[in-house]
């Protein structure tokens, strides 16, 4: 049995259809809505809807309409169905139970009867509702199947619409958001689309009266068009006309008055109203007006028909010739201006021709006299005559009074104006002599070929006008125009200056600073590829074992490509160097050389550029730039693996060069920032002191202002030196260079209250400020002056150090040396195997104090030198003692010690030299070592000139010989060879220490020299030999040591020792087989090559004569 | 004491300038046989040694004492330093290396040494010195360490070493330390249970002085100890 009551049930079967009906209209309203969002998509088409569609619209009717139908078919059905019989009825026939029994107990409950008591109809009710089970849905009969159709299709349909309106916005979005956007505006869809204006041709016109004028009318978007018009006086007109193209034609009736017309359109278009007016023909008829231009103006010829509307401009000179026919029987055609005529033009035969070149500006009218009546003059002629106009000169650059770069070459601009064109414009420089006056005036004239605007950027080179510091140039340019009378105009003149010495040397020091700056980043880069090519280079000897085309091999275009990329890094960097050096030069060659801080300056500067310049070298650059060439046109080089590692080296070798340059630079750049800084106190120390001594007149707190300004900057400078100073590691003289700062510090403090004192008229208490400036100012030159000189010895201890350690080094090696040799007669097959090995490490470790001396000895040239043999003297020893212990049947005991005893002299040479280096300081003087050499070059002359002796004396006993003469010039060449090469070694640092001047000698060798060129071998000749001779051995002697001595002497050949060394041989002349070389050739050579030649003259000679030699 | 320059006359002479002839016949490339072939025979000229003009030992102290004359006595040695043999040389070079540093107090002491040595007392010239170092009077003891020790080397090679083991560890960076280093190291190597000691020694010397003179015989010593098997423990051989 049921629960609930009867009406209970009839309201839950209602409910069932009511929610039935509800879901199925919403579910429709979905379908019909993705249905109009699908057609809408369809209909719209890819480019939208077009305005003036109504499809939107309908398409949302529609929906709606079916929306609604269906709308009233649920409340229709609803309302059928859910009647209490209607449902009843249906409850019935599914309850099995007889037919009124639910619907008479549903209206007992709901209206009971009277005399019916409550519990009978409870009773019937429950009797009722026994009977019937199942739920709402079932109970709901017929309709509720139907409902439930009606929601399947439903929801169905709202379910495909769905997929596909979301389908259609995926795919094609931007159909679907044109079409919909169409939705949601259906109206303004239908509205049609905005047609432009009508338009009008001719316009306002006044055209020939009597003519029939044509009209157009433009109407784009229109088929047809109505032409109105109506002439003064008569009745409107009008006349349909069919657009073709947008554009409608027609003509209007006969013009004999004014006419309006006007035109319209379908679509409610209007247009403007126009005007036409009739004319009536000119008096003058095909008027032409030829224009001719003055040739200056460089304008074309022109033709004009009729009299312009507007004024004529016209240059001043141009020539206006009139042509034309006069209507009617015309005289004469006048140009009028007011009552006077200015042109007359004579007609002939009803023509006429003339010129007028108009002189001012004004109007001028037509007048003809005679013509056909009625007929109309043209307008009055208006001519603006345009005076020739100066031409424009800017010169933007320099642009006033400016310093001329290093470089000497200054790029100017100049521009140039004018209104019919420029001919030429030209630029004047003078060098502005000493009283002001210019000289060497330079004038550059530059046709323009008449252009109306000219810009020239030149660039001046003042290179080869050997400027110096302080010089000033007068720069100005001109300009003319083209015409009759051209116009010239100048520019102010412009002053360039060199800077004043100081400056110049400034700067000097500033590129220097610059360069050691640029030269560090250079290093950096060049570290990187160092390294870089090194991998290069190793990566290539790795793959060059593989085979070729194997895995791993490089192909050819790559290794071209490593190649060209490796030159071209070492190109750019060779260039980069290049031009920091160019920057050092421009400095130099623009120092002043009268001053000799410039001279010492530029000096410094230069041999900073050969640096610069040797790190790569020429021969490397040239050799850079052939490869580089070579694989820039597609060529491989013919082994690039070799080439990469040949380019490594190098590249190793340009970054150690680098940093010894830098290093170099490092310091020139400190030194420098000494000396400016030097120079700059000082000067404030001798403007001050001048000061002091003016203090009170006109301009002195000015000057003491500017003063102080000055002595803060140099602190300033003295703080950035101090940096870079103690950045080099040298703390001590950093230390004193902030001392030597806060004593400028003071100075400008003083100044400062020097100034001060003066504005308020206390000169005694500003000349004593200014004294205390003074006071620290020379207190801060003492102290920047130690501190250079601190700084100045640190590379000396470095040398000195570097000798010390060579020193030992070579006596280190000299004593293993020592200890082998000793074992080679001891030592054990075994033993001696490892001889050879041994050998070599020391041979290597003499090239190590070759490495370690190179950078000290680089700038004591004679020093590298003396060291040069040394070494190569070891080397050679060192290289032959290998030889002797490595042979294969046993080290040769003997010789092996022999040799390795020289190889141990050698070392101690080497050792010898440093040691002598150390003891001249550390700055790599000769000391010791150069007077030795002094010594034995002057030994060696004495030699030569003992041989010499002995030969003029040999002569002088057969004087009239065969070959004498010859025999004489040759002795005189040698005589004057020895005189020359005394000459120079007077200039030896070690020629001060001996007690014979060597100059004086040199000149007694060429005076005997001119003796026996002059074939004078007399006994006076010979006795001035002998006494030579003992000067040089004396001069030599005295130096070598104290004492007497067991070494040879001079003998004069004169008439006793002749008697003493009585028997010479015979062929002593004969004896000198090889002749001396010629005196030019002699003199061609430096002393110490000539020391050579005749010793090796003399050698030979006395050795083929038996004369003795060891 | 008799006076060794008397003692030992010597003299040799050459031409500077046949060093320059010796390298350029040496860069030509085996040619060092007839460079050394041409030396003797170039005539005596240039700068020469005769054994009248040798000044003594006692001259050559007094020259570098207190009061005396600095470039003389230099040049004093100098000229001993050629007039004797191949080792004479070297020591009278080494003290003239030591000059400057171990000051004019000390320098007549250390010449009387190398004299000591120059006469065949080595050691004793070393004792001497030695007792210099111990009164503390030298500037710089490092110089007299490496010459004490370069004299003690033939006879008394523990003495040697020790003045080198000294030497390193005092004066670590001074221009002796790397010789003294090599030489150490050797010392070690020939002791087996200090091997290890001598090979640390010679790595840091090759690291830490790469490009010092000494360097390349100190690496192929190194080289060669570190694949070869230990020896027996034996004294030290001749350094």
């Amino acid at each position: 049995m049921r629960s609930g009551s009867l009406l209970q049930l009839l309201g839950g079967v209602r409910a069932h259809l009511a929610r039935g009906l509800g879901v199925s209209f919403a579910l429709a309203t979905g379908a019909v809505g993705g249905a109009i969002l699908v057609g809408a998509w369809w209909l719209a088409g890819p480019e939208g809807w077009r305005q003036g569609t109504r499809v939107p619209l309908l398409l949302l009717l529609g929906g709606v309409s079916v929306l609604l139908a269906l709308g009233v078919w649920s409340w229709l059905s609803f309302r059928r169905w859910s009647r209490d019989g209607s449902m009843a009825a249906e409850i019935e026939r599914t309850a099995g139970l007889p037919r009124g029994s639910v619907r008479a107990q549903a209206e007992l409950l709901r209206t009971p009867t009277p005399g019916v008591s409550a519990a009978l109809i409870h009773a019937g009710e429950g009797g009722v509702l026994s009977r019937i089970s199942g739920a709402a849905a079932e109970l709901a009969g017929a309709p509720g199947r139907k409902i439930g159709r009606v929601l399947a299709v439903a929801g169905v349909g709202a379910a495909t619409m769905l997929l596909a309106v979301a389908a259609l916005l995926v795919t094609s979005s931007e159909r679907a958001v044109l079409a919909w956007e169409g939705l949601s505006r259906p109206t303004a869809l239908m509205a049609r689309a905005a047609l432009p204006a009508l338009e009008l041709r001719p316009g306002d016109a006044r055209l020939p009266r009597g003519e029939r004028p044509e009209v157009e009318v433009v109407a784009a978007g229109r088929e047809q068009v109505e032409l109105h018009w109506q002439a003064v006086g008569d009745v409107p007109g009008r006349m349909g006309l069919e657009v073709v193209y947008g554009v409608a034609e027609g003509r209007l009736p006969p013009l004999e008055g004014v006419l309006e017309y006007w035109a319209t359109s379908p679509d409610g278009a209007l247009s403007a109203r126009h005007v036409l007016t009739p004319g009536d023909p000119s008096l003058l008829q095909d008027l032409r007006i030829d224009i001719s231009y003055p040739a200056y103006t460089g304008l074309l010829p022109e033709t004009l028909r009729g009299v312009p509307p507007r004024p004529l401009r016209l240059p001043e000179g141009t020539q206006l010739t009139f042509s034309g026919q006069v209507d009617g029987e015309g005289e004469e055609v006048r140009l009028l201006d007011g009552e006077a005529a200015v042109a007359r033009f004579p007609v002939d035969a009803g023509e006429f021709t003339g010129t007028w070149s108009p002189a001012r500006s004004g109007r001028v009218e037509w007048s003809v006299s005679g013509g056909r009546p009625g007929a109309v003059l043209p307008a009055a002629l208006e001519v603006e005559v345009q005076p020739d106009q100066p031409p424009i000169l800017v010169v933007p650059l320099p642009g006033g009074d400016v310093d001329l770069p290093l470089t000497l070459r200054l790029p100017i601009l100049v521009q140039a104006v004018d209104d019919h064109g420029v001919a030429w414009v030209e630029v004047e420089t003078a060098l502005a002599g000493a009283d002001g006056a210019e000289v060497g005036t330079v004038v550059d004239r530059i046709p323009a070929g008449g252009r109306t605007s000219v810009v020239l950027r030149p660039v001046l080179d003042f290179t080869e006008w050997g400027l110096r510091a302080g010089d000033e140039v007068h720069l100005r340019a001109r300009v003319s125009d083209q015409a009759p009378s051209p116009h010239v105009v100048a520019s102010p003149t412009y002053v360039l200056r060199m800077p004043d010495p100081a400056q110049m040397r400034e700067i000097a020091r500033e590129r220097v600073q610059g360069a050691a700056e640029r030269t560090r980043e250079i290093l950096d880069r060049a570290g990187r590829d160092a390294t870089a090519f090194r991998e290069l280079a190793r990566r290539a000897e790795l793959e060059r074992g593989r085979p070729p085309g194997g895995a791993g091999q490089r192909e050819p275009f790559r290794e071209r490509e490593e190649l060209r990329d490796a030159l071209e890094r070492q190109d750019e960097l060779a260039r980069e160097l290049e031009e920091v050096q160019t920057r050092l030069e421009e400095a130099r060659r623009a120092l002043a050389e009268e001053d000799p801080r410039d001279t010492e300056l530029a000096e410094r500067v230069r041999e900073l550029e050969r640096l610069l310049e040797e790190v790569l070298g020429p021969e490397a650059r040239e050799r850079l730039n052939a490869l580089l060439e070579e694989v820039r046109s597609g060529e491989t080089p013919a082994d690039p693996d070799e080439l990469l590692s040949e380019l490594s080296r190098r590249q190793e070798a340009i970054r150690d060069r680098l940093e010894e340059t830098l290093e170099r630079l490092r310091r020139a750049a400190i030194e420098e920032g000494f000396r400016g800084l030097e120079e700059e106190v000082s000067t404030l120390a001798q403007e001050e002191r001048d000061l002091a001594q003016q203090m009170g007149s006109e301009g002195s707190v000015e000057s003491q202002e500017e003063l102080a300004r000055r002595t803060e900057a140099a602190r300033e400078g003295a703080v950035e030196l101090e940096e870079r100073i103690r950045s080099g590691g040298d703390p001590e003289a950093g230390d004193q260079v902030v001392e030597a700062g806060a004593e400028l510090q003071a100075a400008a403090e003083s100044m400062a209250g020097a100034a001060e004192a003066g504005r308020e008229g206390d000169e005694a208490g500003a000349v004593e400020r200014a004294n205390e400036a003074v006071r620290n100012l020379e207190r801060a030159l003492e102290q920047i002056e130690e501190a250079r000189e601190q700084w100045a010895d640190e590379p000396q201890a470095d040398a000195r150090e570097a000798f010390v350690e060579v020193a030992q080094g070579a006596l280190a090696l000299s004593r293993r040396q020592g200890e082998l040799r000793r074992e080679f007669r001891i030592a054990g097959p075994a033993r001696r195997s490892q001889f050879e090995g041994e050998e070599a490490a020391i041979l290597a470790g003499v090239g190590q104090l070759a490495d370690r001396l190179e950078p000290v000895t680089r700038d004591t040239p004679e020093l590298a030198e003396a060291f040069a043999r040394a070494l190569g003297e070891a080397v050679a020893t060192l290289e032959l003692t290998m030889q002797r212990v490595g042979r294969a049947q046993g080290p040769q005991i003997p010789q092996s010690e022999e040799s390795a005893e020289a190889a141990e002299r050698a070392l101690h040479e080497v050792a010898l030299l440093a040691l002598t280096a150390v003891d001249s300081g550390g700055e790599g003087g000769e000391g010791g070592s150069s007077l030795e050499d002094l010594l034995a070059e002057l030994a060696a002359l004495a030699a030569s000139q003992e041989a010499l002796n002995q030969g003029t004396g040999s002569l002088g006993e057969d004087p009239g010989a065969d070959g004498s003469a010859d025999r004489l010039d040759e002795l005189a060449g040698a005589q004057a060879a020895i005189a020359g090469a005394l000459d120079e070694l007077s200039g030896h640092p070690g020629a001060q220490e001996l007690p014979t001047d060597l100059r004086e000698l040199s000149e007694e060798g060429a005076g005997i020299a001119e003796e026996l060129r002059q074939g004078r071998i007399d006994a006076m000749t010979q006795e001035r030999q002998a006494r030579f001779l003992d000067l040089l051995l004396s001069a030599g002697r005295t130096l070598e040591r104290d004492g007497p001595t067991d070494e040879r002497e001079g003998t004069a050949p004169g008439p006793v020792q002749r008697g003493v060394v009585s028997p010479l041989p015979e062929g002593l002349l004969d004896a000198l087989a090889l002749p001396l070389p010629s005196t030019e050739a002699l003199e061609a050579l430096t002393p110490g090559q000539r020391r050579l030649v005749l010793e090796y003259f003399d050698r030979v000679n006395r050795r083929e004569s038996g004369a003795g030699g060891p | 004491m008799t006076d060794p320059g008397r003692s030992t006359p010597h003299t040799r002479s050459g031409y500077p300038w046949h060093c320059a002839a010796l390298g350029f016949l040496a860069l030509v490339g085996g040619a060092g046989e007839r460079a050394l072939a041409a030396a003797p025979t170039l005539p005596g000229a240039g700068w020469s040694v005769p054994a009248d003009t040798l000044p003594s030992v006692d001259e050559i102290a007094a020259w570098l004492g207190p009061e005396g004359d600095l470039e003389r006595g230099r040049e004093g040695i100098r000229l001993r330093a050629r007039a004797g043999g191949t080792d004479e040389e070297n020591r009278w070079l080494q003290l003239l290396s030591a000059l400057d540093r171990i000051g004019s107090e000390i320098a007549p002491t250390a010449v009387r040494a190398v004299a000591l040595s120059e006469e065949g007392n080595p050691l004793e010239g070393s004792h001497l010195l030695l007792d210099l170092l111990d009164g503390s009077d030298a500037q710089e003891p490092a110089p007299l360490m490496a010459l004490a020790a370069l004299l003690a080397e033939r006879d008394d090679p523990i003495l040697a070493a020790e003045l080198r083991v000294r030497l390193l560890e005092t004066h670590p960076t001074a221009p002796e330390a790397p010789e003294a280093g090599l030489r150490h190291a050797r010392w070690l190597l020939s002791i087996v249970s200090r091997r290890e000691e001598g090979l640390a020694l010679l790595e840091e010397l090759i690291v830490s002085r790469p490009e010092h003179p000494v360097t390349p015989e100190a690496r192929r010593l190194f080289l060669r100890e570190r694949t070869a098997a230990p020896a027996t423990d034996s004294p030290a051989a001749p350094l």
